[in-house]
């Protein structure tokens, strides 16, 4: 009884309170004070030190500069551009240039890369030994070497206009670049791209109708094929209407170059090359390992519940395949954005060269020129990672 | 009577060979390649893709080759002209670096092949130690060997090994209070036995330099002696059980006279201090001996049988600390007298191991595969622990260091390497103080760096989420600290789950390290388009190109191999 009143008295002391330094909760608090004011002091002191490095070149902090004359021209502009316009133009040029060599890589990569990755796994032995052979060596070889390989001793030594290589006689590929035909819109045109509009609205309220119809009473309908009808249909309709009202200008040699028709300078064929094949290298092992992924049990499983191939791949297989690719897909995506860096190497007007390039050696504003460009990286690489995470919830197993 | 015709027994048919078609050659091609009309068009089409391709290369890197010869002339141009590579093969090594000096790069280059080598052997028992000196060691070798000693370095040498050591002195003796290590005073004091004489040596040699100006000799010898000798004697007498315990009881008397007279030597010199040095002696080199000999004796003071620390290690540690922030940051003007250049009085002594056997090599001569491979083995060496804390820090429960490291790793992981190396090269300099400059490879260095860091850190993170809680919990149940979860637990297990995933990105860092060429830096891609460029030589990209591809190729390739043979042998199965 004594006993049991003893260590009842036990019981009852508060346990002895740890020391303050013994504390987790003042411990964590400690340290995050210790570095949020590291942080801090590093701050003010960088941002000292530059405010004083800056006075003393006398270079003027602040964004005034994009207001003033460039005075110096790009040799690829998709938009309206001239030397008289300003750097905050050059800013807009070289970010289109960036965007539009990362968007074309990612699209060859992306169809060249699915169809290595399955040439890879298919029961060829030549056919997946040919793209074993392609993935090893390419994405062994770093991607300035192969930007440089393309570009100085391919591309330029290319033949000049007069001896260009032809194909069907509409491409020309000489050391001036590629030059394609040109589509030359006339009035009325507008109607297509409309009539493509609607087509796709139309698809997708066919492709719900159908989901739902199948769902209710089980009764199929040809999605695919009304959808391939209405797709290519509805805009040929359109154009028979209009009387086509589109024209090809095709590239003509004229002199010493050739006159019309769509110009590619030869820095962008041999960067879209470079990043593509490089790219396609990672892809096709991803789109490999996501389709390896799958246990062959789903597909022995979907046999025997009655689907043929062609449905077995596309319902069971690809869905959970997509799955496994589509994370490491992103990833790939965001570094051929930020590999589009290396046009700097080859001359090819991206936003490095020209932004962080030529304007920055024009005005000395490095730190809002730098900054400027780091910015437009990481909203690059902020869109692409959102718009996969999207389509990667979209696609993900969907748990209890 | 034929074959066909006999009769067997049932189950007496003896065993007939498969058919043709199923086995062999011919099996094996009908099965492989010709299994189906589909198939077989893919074979030829493929058969016709290696039939374009590899005789035109074969044709052009072996058998058109010009192979011998020492000017483009030698070369026929229907083939390669290998006598480009030949020619030019030094310079794609090692880019400019003086070819005498060239015994320093084989020299550090043998150190680290020999070091490395029994890391591979799996037997091999000390890799931890050998770990150790690959890690800490030998960079400070190599990096000698290679830039060798610019006279500035050279004289301020024992300035720097004076501020280097007395900071280590301080750290550790701050551990003991810190209560890390206080059941480990005896090791504290070996370290101490070993960086005490180290610094009366550096200090010993900014007097010796005095001696020049005019300083009695036997004044220094027994300066020197009583200066390293009193704090030596004090810290070996930890060694010996039956000195310790004299020493302890007595502990503040020793400390004291330990001081005292390390106080007396490290004034020996200075008596003599001759009107000719321009300057007046450097009395706060007496003050901070003294006070580094009370430190080195200090850890001892916590063994006593409380356990607690001795008032006297309380108070001159916070003293300590003052004087060696004084030490380091270089003396004050109202401790300096006549603010006396540190540096300056080292420099006559030292002039002439400047024009010694390590002359300075300045890094725009290196280049070539040698600075590609400095550049990525710094990166990578150097990326692992920051990525590690990195990853810690992002898992870590406290909000504000999460955020700064969510922030960094998405910052350095959101922009190309090459606007890394451009802020580097460019931004670098606007960020330090005036005067204050860093060498161009050393920008660079810091950027990959930083730029790799951040990658290794996501790749260290996903080796953590993989290990269950119940890991971490565990480890916490038994009373373990979060260092020790951490690096006894945790660690062992993340990082081997994730060593494909940091050969991975070493292979993508290599291959990175070729954006160099863009800053101005000419590593063995750089070297190649330099070559390639020569008016001598020009219209030999392809030779150069192919031949780098093939240096690299063969880098990564086997990289990559190796990550997959340790991903084969460390996959214990669960």
């Amino acid at each position: 009884m004594a006993a049991e009143k003893k260590e009842a008295s036990v019981l009852a002391k508060p346990p002895a309170k740890p020391p303050v330094w013994n504390d987790p909760r003042y411990r964590a608090l400690f340290f995050q004070v210790l570095v949020l004011g590291g942080i801090i002091v590093a701050c003010i002191f960088l941002v000292n030190n530059t405010l004083a490095n800056l006075a003393r070149q006398g270079i003027a902090s602040g964004f005034d500069f994009l207001g003033k004359t460039a005075g110096f021209s790009i040799s690829m502009t998709l938009i309206e551009y001239s030397e008289e316009h300003t750097y905050f133009r050059t800013f807009l040029v070289s970010v289109i240039n960036t965007i539009l060599v990362s968007v074309i890589g990612v699209f060859f990569a992306t169809i060249l890369g699915f169809i290595i990755g399955v040439a890879r796994l298919s029961r060829n032995w030549l056919i997946a030994k040919l793209a074993n052979v392609y993935i090893e060596t390419l994405r062994n070889i770093p991607l300035l070497l192969q930007l440089f390989f393309w570009y100085f001793a391919v591309l330029r030594v290319l033949p000049g206009p007069r001896q260009s290589v032809a194909m069907f006689d509409t491409f020309f590929l000489n050391n001036r670049g590629l030059f394609s035909p040109k589509p030359v819109f006339e009035s009325g045109f507008i109607a297509i791209p409309i009539a493509l509009v609607i087509a796709i609205v139309a698809i997708i309220f066919i492709a719900r109708w159908a989901r739902k119809r199948q769902e209710d009473t089980g009764e199929q309908f040809h999605t695919f094929y009304a959808a391939l009808g209405i797709f290519f249909g509805l805009p040929f309709l359109a154009a028979l209407v209009t009387g086509f009202p589109l024209s090809w200008d095709y590239p003509v040699l004229q002199g010493f170059n050739f006159k019309g028709g769509m110009e590619m300078i030869p820095e962008f064929v041999a960067l879209v090359l470079a990043l593509s094949l490089y790219t396609a290298t990672f892809i096709a092992e991803i789109v490999r390992a996501g389709i390896m992924g799958i246990s062959h049990g789903q597909t022995e499983a979907a046999y025997a519940v009655g689907l043929r191939p062609g449905p077995t791949l596309r319902l069971v297989i690809i869905p959970q395949a997509l799955r496994i690719i589509i994370p490491p897909l992103t990833s790939q995506y965001l570094n051929l954005t930020k590999n589009s860096s290396l046009a700097a190497a080859i001359a090819y007007p991206d936003l490095v060269l020209v932004f962080a390039g030529t304007a920055l050696m024009q005005t000395g504003q490095a730190v809002e020129i730098i900054g400027m460009t780091m910015a437009v990286y990481l909203t690059l690489s902020l869109l692409i990672s959102g718009f996969m995470n999207w389509y990667n919830k979209k696609m993900a197993l969907v748990e209890r | 009577m034929t074959e066909q015709t006999r009769h067997y027994e049932p189950g007496k048919h003896p065993d007939l060979p498969p058919p043709l078609t199923e086995v062999g050659v011919i099996g094996w091609l009908r099965t492989n390649l010709f299994s189906s009309w589909s198939n077989t068009i893919l074979t030829l089409v493929g058969l016709y893709i290696t039939y374009l391709l590899v005789p035109p290369v074969i044709k052009w890197v072996f058998i058109d080759a010009d192979w011998v010869g020492t000017t483009r002339e030698d070369c026929s141009r229907e083939g390669a002209c290998w006598v480009f590579i030949k020619v030019w093969f030094k310079q794609l090594m090692f880019g400019r670096y003086p070819l005498e000096e060239l015994w320093r790069i084989y020299t550090a280059g043998a150190l680290l092949v020999a070091a490395m080598i029994p890391l591979f052997i799996p037997q091999f028992r000390w890799k931890h130690w050998l770990a150790l000196f690959l890690l800490i060691i030998y960079p400070i070798i190599a990096t000698y060997l290679f830039s060798g000693f610019s006279a500035d370095a050279v004289a301020a040498w024992p300035y720097r090994l004076m501020q280097y050591s007395a900071l280590a002195l301080g750290i550790l003796a701050l551990l003991p209070l810190l209560g890390v290590w206080r059941e480990r005073s005896a090791i504290v004091a070996i370290v101490l036995l070993v960086l005490v004489p180290l610094w009366g040596l550096s200090a010993s040699s900014t007097w010796t330099a005095g001696l020049l100006y005019g300083a009695p000799t036997w004044a220094a010898v027994i300066g020197v002696i009583l200066a390293i000798g009193a704090p030596l004697v004090l810290v070996a007498g930890l060694m010996f059980s039956q000195w310790r315990n004299v020493i302890a009881e007595n502990y503040w008397k020793f400390a004291i006279t330990a001081a005292v007279v390390a106080f007396i030597g490290f004034m020996f010199p200075l008596w003599a201090w001759p009107d000719t040095a321009g300057s007046s002696p450097p009395w706060s080199i007496p003050l901070t001996a003294a006070a580094l000999a009370l430190a080195a004796v200090c850890p001892w003071g916590y063994d006593r049988p409380s356990g607690q620390p001795a008032w006297l290690a309380r108070l001159l540690l916070p003293a300590y600390v003052v004087i060696a922030y004084l030490v380091l940051t270089g003396p004050p003007d109202f401790l300096n007298f006549g603010g006396l250049d540190w540096t300056a009085n080292a420099k006559p002594l030292f002039a002439a191991i400047k024009d010694g056997p390590l002359p300075e090599v300045e890094t725009p001569l290196w280049g070539g595969l040698f600075l590609t491979l400095v550049i990525a083995l710094v990166g990578i060496v150097a990326s692992l622990p920051i990525g590690i804390v990195l990853a810690l820090g992002r898992r870590s429960n406290m909000p504000i260091i999460r955020a700064a490291c969510v922030g960094f790793i998405e910052f350095w992981r959101g922009v190309p390497l090459i606007t890394v190396l451009f802020m580097s090269s460019v931004m670098f300099p606007l960020f330090m103080p005036e005067g204050m400059t860093f060498d161009k490879l050393l920008r660079a260095l810091i950027g990959v760096m930083l730029f790799s860091a951040a990658y290794m850190a996501e790749v260290v993170r996903g080796g953590l989420q993989a290990i269950p809680k119940g890991q971490f919990e565990a480890a916490g149940a038994l009373g373990l600290s979060y260092p020790k979860v951490m690096s006894f637990v945790i660690m062992p297990q993340a990082l081997k789950i994730v060593i494909p995933g940091i050969v991975n990105t070493f292979i993508g860092l290599f291959k990175d390290t070729t954006l160099v060429l863009i800053i101005g830096l000419f590593d063995f891609l750089g070297m190649a388009q330099l070559a390639a460029t020569n008016p001598d030589w020009l219209g030999f990209s392809v030779e150069g190109y192919v031949f780098t591809a093939f240096g690299f190729w063969c880098f990564c390739f086997s990289m990559s191999r190796y990550s997959q043979y340790l991903e084969r042998k460390l996959h214990t199965g669960h």
